[in-house]
Parts: structure tokens; C-alpha cells; sequence
């Protein structure tokens, strides 16, 4: 079953939040509408604004509950376990929404519902194969986007890499990222052995694993998160790794060395993410309503400008280029949606039990 | 207070206790009895490997963090009677910041770009970092001593401060020399202190979860992020496994002070 905002709850809450913005604007003070409902958002830190949620607040009485979220393969079992009914929007990336759907915890939305969504986004993302379901409606409402490839410090190492290799090569050695995603870790050695990334059987995942250890070897350390590769990459601890274009530009900006960004040779594999309905909310209207806020061009632009990554939202773009912003939408690929679609998109393993033994011993390895 | 010894520690661990004995297949738990997961701990040498990893690191740091605390807590009870209660806060006070954010403190100390490379290059000592100062052994048992430090202090200090130290006297009336006296006297006598403060070291460090992850390098992985992959994947099974024996086996260190050394009489 797909699920639209109906027309009279999208105008009741459209007509609420345009009220509180027309006062605002001719200096009556916002004042919050009389509780208009509760949105319950699973949500990564990153995609949040708390000025946006308090400016939707103002605008429509309407409180956004935020509860951060980690992984999808945690979120996937914590929603499986206890049931997704505490929740109105959750989110997840890649594949994942599809399990989701098996399971019978979202419902799927047709996008052109809402209108933010509609007039703003880019029609690439509003029809991705994968993610839609007959009908025409969508698992999710996309958000971000990113590949992930090579970035590699220019003044350590002079000629642009173009396949994986590089991070085996032993000159290298102390210099290589090796962040704890094994996500964006496995698709390298399955490429490079010509494997299926995320259908791997046991004995490919025996291979593979070799390739991951000897890359974790040319490691100086296992990083957790962005926030501390971005740090090793800073000071020139690691040369080359696995990310997303606009980290290179990020590392700039933060004092590093020049850094390049190249898609490798092999294959690569990327992540689409977004906020998904959960079924049988009982906050929906004002759920879609937040989904509604969140495309604003403003919204977008505010989150991508922090986030720096693909954004999906056309509208939110041509703002940050129309601020000067031109170098960031570029080297997040911004203004290239069509990329997004050439991307191996990250998915659940068949054989979790296989990956995440198989993650353990590359990990124990000396 | 039954209740809540139940409701609290009884439950999850019987729970926890029960999935050992289950496996999970495509997200879904088979709740069906099997040793499986204990054979699978065992079946190949990459857990029992890092466990035996985990616990020479925790031996050590242990170690280190009693051969400092005994001192310090010496030093406050004996010399300090005035500044004891301040120097005990400012032992303690390191407590009241998360412990994330003093592990990054030490990586802005120990990195590459930290203030001792930083120093040492613009003394014109070294040319290039060291590399041992970080993501290494040495990053590991440094910072990891540090976080157990205020812990063996409060331990032993507490056993230090019921010390009769006239007994001190009375050795030296008797012709013991100070270590002497120190080593058949104040020793035997805050034992229990020092187990206390032992245990309190050890059994969080076999669990330690983020700082070797944050300071160690590639090959420093402890037993704890193992479990925490198991149960991220939801092979809660393995996990609940890997957690009960790594449980099983600290509770056996933790006996055998109290097997060997006789400290209800040393407390008497």
C-alpha cells in the first residue's frame, strides 16, 4: 500500500504553517500553533537542524522528536526486535529499505505528494529502480547521496590512483586509512578479486578477508569515524583511503594537504539515504508535513553546507551556488544526479552470520 | 531490593544467558538449543586469540596502574594530612569528563600533529613524528593506565587510611629496616586494598571498549569491539556466547586472590 498525505491534511497543516509564517513576517511573533501533533524521527545526527526544527515548530505547532541513529544493520535488528511503532520516520541507506519492506514496516510514499519533494527534487532520484514499487511510489524519500572512492593526499603521491592496488602497495605502509565501515571495506577486496561485494559466498569471503588484512597492515590505525580519518588526513598520517568526493575538499578546508579524488577502475559503491514512512504511523500527516519542511531549499542548503556530500534536492543546489558555494556543489558531485545512478548501491548480505565472522578475524588479525 | 537485583542484573544476564544457546538466521532468532556458538568460539583460533591478547593487556596495564597508585595513595595518607581530602578530589575529578573526550585529549598529546611530536620537532630533537607515541602498544597501556589510576588510588587509599601505622614503629623499635617493614608489615595489611583496587582495574579493561579502539593501532583490537560487531550484525547469539565465556573467565581471575591469599583474616 502506498502512502500519500491526503489533500486536506496537506492543506490543513500547509494553511497552519503558511499562517505562522505570514505573522512572522509582518512582525506578529511566531507563537506556536496549539499542539498540532508529534513527529518521532530515527534519524542520523548529521541530516538534523535544530534552527529547522524550530523554525517547522513556529511554523506549525508541530514538535519533531529526534533519536539518533547508528548503523542500519543495528537499526535494521533494533526496529525487527522491538517494532518500528515508536517511531513515525525512520532512516536507512543504500539497499536497505527494501528489507524494510519485506518486513512490513514501512509504507511506501508517492513522492509527487509532496509538494517540497515534487518541485524540488531531482527527477533522477524520484525514480530510482530499486527502490520504488509497482505503482510508482517509493521506499524511501531520498535525501544524500555519495560514492565512495580513492582520496589520496596530491603531494605524497603524485600520479592519481586508479585501481584499489594502491592500498596494498607496501611503500605506503602506516599511511593507508582503514576505517571500522566494512560496508565500504568489503566492496574493495571483492572488486579487486572480481567478486559480487555483498554476495560473497564463505570461501570468496576467505579471500577477501586476505586482501582486507593485508591492506589493514599498510594501516597506522583502525579509524572510527569521519571526524578522526578527517584528523589523520589533516596531519598526513594517511595518504590514501576510501571516501567521498567532498572530503577532499573538506581535508582542504580544514588545513590539509591537497587532496584528489578518483573513482577506481574496479567498480565502487555508494549510498543513497533517506527518511522512511513507518507503516501504520499515527502521526503521518504531520510526519510527511516534516518531510515536506526538510526540502525547503533552505533546509538543504543549510545541512549540506555542514554535511558536504550529494544532495538530491535541486533546488536546495542552486541556492548554495546561488551563495557562492559553486566549488563545494562541485566537488560533492552536487550537480551531477545521473552519477548517483552509476553507483553499486550498499546492501544486507544474505549471509550476515558469514560477513560479520569473516569482519571479526580481519580485525584479530596481527 | 530483591527486585531490583532481579529486574536489573538477574534478568538480562538469564536472558542474555538464553540466546548463547540460540542462533539467529536472517535477522530472525531460532530459538532452538545449540552449542554452536561456543563451538564456534573455540572452532577457530581468532577469538580465543584476541581474548588471550585482552587479557595480557589488561595484566599489564593492571600492573602498571598498582605500581603507581600504591605511592600515590601512600603519599596522600602519610604526607598529606592537611591537602589529603583535595589531593583524593583531584585524583577523582578526571571522573567528571567523559571519558571519550579525555582518550581524544591523549591523541592530541600522543598524534603525529600532537603537542610532544610538535615540541620535540620545534626543539629540533626529532625530524619526523614517533611513531610509537600513537596507535601502538605503548599509546594503549599508557592511556589505558591513566583511566584505571583514580580507581586503585581510592582502593588502596581506603585500606591505607585504616592503617595502624604505630605498627610502623614498633617494626623499627624491633630492628626492621623501612622496606622491611613496609614489605612484612604495610603491605600484609592493605592487601585487601590492593586486590580491591586489582579487580576494579582489571575486570573493566577486559571490557574496554573505545580506548584501544581510539589509541591502539591496526593489530590492537580487544575482545570487546568483537562482541560489539557480533551484536551489531545481530548474531546475538555468538555474542551472548563470546560475552558469558569472557565473563566466566574474569570472574575465575577474580577468585583467586580469594582462593590463595586468606583476606577476610587480613581484614579482621
Amino acid at each position: 500500500m502506498s502512502t500519500a498525505m491526503s489533500r486536506r491534511e496537506f492543506l490543513g497543516r500547509a494553511a497552519l504553517a503558511g499562517g505562522a509564517l505570514a505573522g512572522a513576517t509582518v512582525g506578529v511573533s511566531p507563537r506556536p500553533a496549539a499542539a498540532a501533533g508529534t513527529v518521532n524521527w530515527l534519524a542520523w545526527g548529521g541530516h538534523v537542524e535544530p534552527q529547522g526544527i524550530k523554525s517547522f515548530f513556529d511554523a506549525s505547532g508541530i514538535r519533531v522528536n529526534h533519536v539518533g541513529m547508528s548503523g542500519n544493520a543495528e537499526t535494521f535488528a533494533k526496529l525487527k526486535l522491538s517494532g518500528a511503532s515508536q517511531y513515525d520516520l525512520f532512516e536507512a541507506d543504500g539497499l536497505w529499505p527494501v528489507r524494510y519492506h519485506q518486513e512490513g514496516l514501512i509504507e511506501p510514499i508517492q513522492l509527487d505528494s509532496i509538494p517540497n519533494v515534487a518541485k524540488n527534487m531531482y527527477p533522477e532520484f524520484k525514480k530510482i529502480p530499486a527502490l520504488q514499487v509497482p505503482g510508482g511510489a517509493a521506499l524511501m524519500v531520498p535525501w544524500g547521496w555519495n560514492p565512495t572512492g580513492l582520496i589520496y593526499n596530491k603531494n605524497k603521491i603524485k600520479t592519481a590512483p586508479t585501481s584499489y592496488e594502491v592500498l596494498l602497495d607496501r611503500k605506503y605502509k602506516g599511511h593507508v586509512g582503514f576505517s571500522d565501515q566494512h560496508e565500504f571495506l568489503w566492496p574493495v577486496a571483492a572488486y579487486l578479486l572480481g567478486y559480487d561485494p555483498f554476495k560473497m559466498n564463505k570461501e570468496q569471503l576467505n579471500r577477501a578477508k586476505d586482501v582486507l588484512i593485508q591492506i589493514k597492515r599498510n594501516a597506522p590505525t583502525i579509524s572510527k569515524g569521519w571526524n578522526e580519518q578527517l584528523r589523520l588526513y589533516v596531519e598526513e598520517t594517511v595518504w590514501i583511503g576510501m571516501s567521498s568526493p567532498g572530503r577532499a575538499l573538506t581535508v582542504q578546508s580544514s588545513g590539509g594537504p591537497a587532496m584528489g579524488w578518483e573513482r577506481p577502475k574496479e567498480g565502487y559503491v555508494g549510498w543513497i539515504d533517506g527518511d522512511m514512512l513507518v507503516k501504520g504511523s499515527p502521526n503521518r500527516a504531520a510526519a510527511l508535513a516534516w518531510i515536506n519542511h526538510i526540502h525547503s531549499p533552505e533546509y538543504v542548503a543549510t545541512n549540506f553546507q555542514r554535511l558536504q556530500r550529494g544532495s538530491v534536492n535541486r533546488a536546495g543546489v542552486e541556492l548554495l551556488k546561488s551563495q557562492g558555494m559553486g566549488d563545494m556543489v562541485r566537488a560533492n558531485l552536487m550537480d551531477q544526479p545521473e552519477m548517483a545512478l552509476k553507483m553499486r548501491l550498499i546492501e544486507a548480505p544474505a549471509n550476515q552470520d558469514e560477513y560479520a565472522a569473516a569482519w571479526n578475524e580481519v580485525l584479530a588479525a596481527s | 531490593m530483591a527486585v531490583v537485583q532481579v529486574g536489573l542484573f538477574v534478568l538480562p544476564m538469564a536472558i542474555m544467558f538464553l540466546y548463547s544457546f540460540w542462533t539467529t538466521r536472517n535477522f530472525q532468532i531460532v530459538p532452538t538449543f545449540t552449542l554452536d556458538n561456543y563451538r564456534a568460539f573455540f572452532e577457530s583460533w581468532t577469538y580465543p586469540r584476541v581474548l588471550l591478547r585482552t587479557l595480557g593487556t589488561a595484566v599489564v596495564i593492571t600492573a602498571a596502574t598498582l605500581v603507581l597508585a600504591y605511592p600515590l595513595a601512600y603519599f596522600i595518607v602519610r604526607y598529606t594530612r592537611r591537602w589529603q581530602k583535595v589531593l583524593l578530589a583531584a585524583v577523582v575529578l578526571s571522573f567528571w569528563t567523559s571519558g571519550l573526550l579525555r582518550a581524544y585529549a591523549w591523541m592530541a598529546v600522543l598524534g603525529h600533529g600532537g603537542i610532544i611530536n610538535k615540541g620535540l620537532r620545534a626543539l629540533g630533537l626529532i625530524d619526523a613524528p614517533l611513531p610509537f607515541l600513537l596507535y601502538s602498544p605503548f599509546s594503549v597501556v599508557l592511556v589505558m593506565t591513566y583511566f584505571s589510576l583514580p580507581f586503585a588510588v581510592v582502593a588502596i587509599y581506603s585500606s591505607l587510611e585504616k592503617m595502624d601505622w604505630a605498627l610502623l614503629d614498633a617494626a623499627a623499635d624491633l630492628g626492621a629496616r623501612p622496606l622491611g617493614a613496609f614489605w612484612h608489615v604495610t603491605l600484609p595489611q592493605t592487601l585487601p586494598g590492593v586486590v580491591s583496587a586489582a579487580a576494579l582495574t582489571f575486570v573493566p579493561l577486559v571490557g574496554m571498549f573505545f580506548v584501544p579502539l581510539l589509541v591502539g593501532g591496526p593489530t590492537s583490537v580487544m575482545i570487546a569491539p568483537l562482541i560489539a560487531n557480533q551484536m551489531q550484525a545481530f548474531q546475538l547469539g555468538l555474542g551472548a556466547a563470546m560475552s558469558f565465556i569472557v565473563a566466566l573467565i574474569v570472574l575465575a581471575a577474580l577468585a583467586l586472590p580469594w582462593r590463595y591469599l586468606d583476606l577476610g583474616r587480613l581484614e579482621r
